[in-house]
């Protein structure tokens, strides 16, 4: 079992490096084959970084129910699902924080502010701090199935939240702009779109890495916790 | 026997029950005024006793006095039953969890709408409320607190479950609790101050979006919860 992991977590960190180069390479072309925005100028460009770290929080935090909903649904596979779950919620937690942070900086010379108290912004923090709440859950939690159990449910509460961030900017109108790329009659220029997807899809792929590399290190721990406990 | 108790009068049950319990003894619904009182006083001091005048901030105030008292009522909804072994018994003797989940939920729904009506008598009076602002509010504030109680009812049942048997209950609940439920408190907030005639409306503002949350919110987690009975109560 610990060797199958650890061959795992040596294959997965293989494919770490090609992913950060498609990275990389995504970034670049945001960087300097896009021309400058008309409005925003070269700030614009962490577009290229806020959406698809953003997405990439929604899409985690989502998955992380997901996984919840099928460990529920087939008893089988709870506990791995469990783990997954975890995994999961580890990324969105990360990634909501990098879209807070991303936004902030992208905030200051566009708004004028570091923060406002827009729905967009303050959904994507409660988003955060749920997912914070979740590892506080389980690490207070010592019994493992009725850890497993609360973190599961806490997982799918936490994906509740993910619509009502994604279209709060279409409830409530305000400060930060709305859905740019998928409304249509979209102003947007085709080659913006096209960099952005490509780095869309750059970063899917980094955190799928990032994910099966944090799900075998979760295997691992769980594997340890219960040699150590005598399960 | 319970086995054969139909799922509306398992409800009916616990719902029975759990105010039988409260009201019984009283101490606990008084208490839970008089902390509220306390916060009545406080907010006027920590805002200054001139702004909490303004129309805003006293609407503020008094979603914020009734936050508080959600959290600690949440906080402490099995508590009784869990400390006097009932709880096992209940869930032993084969009553159905959502049952269970949606009793408990109503009887916060009533134990706060029987604080929250009081505490709006000491509002009006400690905060100066213009009879104007009283007028407007009077109407709305009915199906407003029970939508909010519903909604941050709802939340707090299911979060008590979930951190049950967790070590650091004491810190979970407020920190899971919190963020899930401002949804509700904005909608609760935006409303009331919607319906002041001192506050000077914003172009395009609609009640609407919010009345949407109000009554959506506790539909979503009531769902979650009834889906999730059998996981959230285990023996």
């Amino acid at each position: 079992m610990s060797g199958e992991l650890a061959q795992s977590y040596k294959r997965w960190s293989k494919l770490l490096v090609p992913a950060v180069a498609v990275q990389l390479a995504g970034w670049w072309l945001g960087l300097f084959w896009i021309g400058a925005d008309k409005d925003q100028g070269d700030v614009f460009r962490i577009m290229f970084v806020h959406v698809p770290v953003a997405w990439c929080a929604f899409m985690w935090i989502i998955l992380a129910a997901g996984f919840a909903i099928f460990g529920f649904v087939r008893k089988s596979s709870f506990e791995a699902m469990d783990r997954s779950a975890h995994a999961a919620i580890d990324l969105g937690t990360v990634f909501a924080a990098l879209a807070l942070a991303t936004g902030s900086i992208w905030g200051r010379p566009t708004w004028g502010v570091w923060w406002d108290w827009d729905p967009r912004l303050t959904s994507t923090l409660i988003m955060f701090l749920v997912c914070c709440a979740y590892h506080v859950l389980r690490s207070l939690t010592p019994d493992i199935q009725a850890r497993r159990n609360a973190g599961q449910v806490t997982a799918i509460l936490a994906a509740a939240n993910v619509p009502i961030v994604y279209y709060s900017v279409n409830i409530w109108r305000s400060l930060h702009q709305p859905q740019t790329f998928v409304r249509k009659g979209s102003t947007a220029s085709s080659d913006v779109g096209i960099v952005l997807l490509a780095n869309v899809i750059a970063m899917i792929l980094l955190t799928f890495v990032l994910y099966k590399l944090r799900r075998t290190a979760i295997s691992a721990e769980e594997t340890l916790d219960a040699a150590r406990e005598g399960r | 026997m319970t086995e054969q108790l139909t799922w509306r009068k398992s409800c009916w049950l616990i719902f029975e029950y759990s105010v039988r319990s409260i009201f019984i003894r009283k101490s606990s619904w008084a208490g839970t005024l008089a902390f509220a009182a306390c916060l009545a006083i406080l907010f006027p001091f920590s805002f200054g006793t001139e702004l909490i005048q303004k129309a805003e901030i006293r609407h503020g105030a008094f979603w914020a006095i009734n936050e508080f008292i959600v959290a600690l009522t949440v906080g402490r909804l099995f508590t009784l039953e869990s400390e006097s072994g009932i709880l096992e018994l209940v869930l032993s003797s084969g009553i159905s969890r959502s049952a269970l989940l949606f009793g408990k939920i109503l009887f916060v729904v009533l134990y706060l709408l029987s604080v929250q009506l009081p505490l709006m008598v000491v509002w009006i009076v400690f905060y100066n409320v213009p009879a104007a602002s009283v007028g407007a509010f009077l109407p709305v504030s009915l199906p407003l607190l029970i939508l909010f109680n519903l909604g941050t009812g709802t939340i707090g049942a299911l979060l008590a479950c979930v951190t049950a048997r967790s070590s650091g209950r004491d810190l979970l609940m407020p920190l899971l609790f919190y963020p899930l439920q401002l949804s509700v408190l904005l909608a609760a907030v935006s409303l009331a101050t919607y319906t002041d005639p001192a506050v000077v409306m914003l172009a395009g503002t609609q009640s609407t979006s919010w009345w949407t949350i109000l009554a959506g919110v506790p539909v979503l987690f009531l769902a979650l919860g009834v889906l999730l009975s059998d996981i959230l109560f285990q023996e």
